[in-house]
């Protein structure tokens, strides 16, 4: 959630495309879901 | 713009293989978990500018208490590298417990609390952990300091650490509050960035 809203914070209108890498850890799932 | 939740032995070998292949240039990075690996993400395929977590522990934190920082030098001294958060969330947790012990204890007049009198004693409680202030919710959800910032090569390692100022925020303020769902939560949850 941090990493959001620092995202936006700092890079908001400054990007085009997202890539999501998020292995199948136990943490990772639906982290790009909850994120974009 | 990569964002990724990669934090186990493939990061450093991610972002290796990145470098090499021209991927990291013009591209903005997003690593929320990076620092479980920060000792390992050298500066010779870690860029500077890369958004960077450090999690509940920084260990070069300027405001550090003063236990963090005799930690970080003990640490560093045994091991010859520098903890990540894992150390704290070991620290939290025994800390959390020893005061909740005492505190069901001195509940009891000195006798020793049951399973249930820690559990009980646990909620609410305030804790200062080796990364800063934590807690625990009254649905046993423990609240954390987070550090997030962007990595910059002007420091004595050879690793990457974090460019001052750099972000610091309570995960009360970042959470779903007590028996929320998620999905709704953020629908039109307001955050103070």
């Amino acid at each position: 959630m941090m990493a959001s809203l620092l995202t936006i914070k700092h890079w908001k209108g400054k990007f085009a495309k997202v890539a999501g890498i998020n292995p199948d850890y136990s943490y990772g799932r639906n982290n790009m879901a909850g994120r974009i | 713009m990569i964002f990724s939740s990669l934090l186990f032995a493939d990061l450093p070998v991610f972002m290796k293989q990145a470098h090499a292949a021209g991927l990291t240039e013009g591209t903005k990075l997003v690593f929320p978990a990076a620092g479980w690996q920060h000792t390992l993400m050298k500066k010779e395929f870690t860029p500077e500018g890369m958004l960077f977590g450090h999690n509940t522990l920084y260990f070069a934190n300027p405001k550090n208490s003063a236990t963090a920082r005799e930690f970080v030098a003990w640490y560093g001294e045994k091991f010859k590298d520098y903890p990540e958060w894992e150390a704290d969330r070991a620290y939290f947790a025994v800390e959390s417990y020893k005061q909740a012990i005492e505190k069901a204890m001195k509940a009891k007049n000195g006798s020793w609390p049951s399973q249930n009198d820690v559990i009980e004693a646990m909620v609410g409680l305030e804790v200062e952990s080796l990364g800063g202030k934590g807690g625990w919710r009254k649905d046993k959800i423990a609240d954390q300091t987070f550090v997030q910032g962007f990595t910059t090569h002007k420091n004595k390692y050879d690793f990457v650490t974090l460019a001052e100022p750099f972000d610091t925020m309570y995960s009360a303020n970042l959470q779903k509050p007590p028996g929320a769902n998620f999905w709704e939560w953020i629908k039109t949850a307001k955050f103070n960035i």
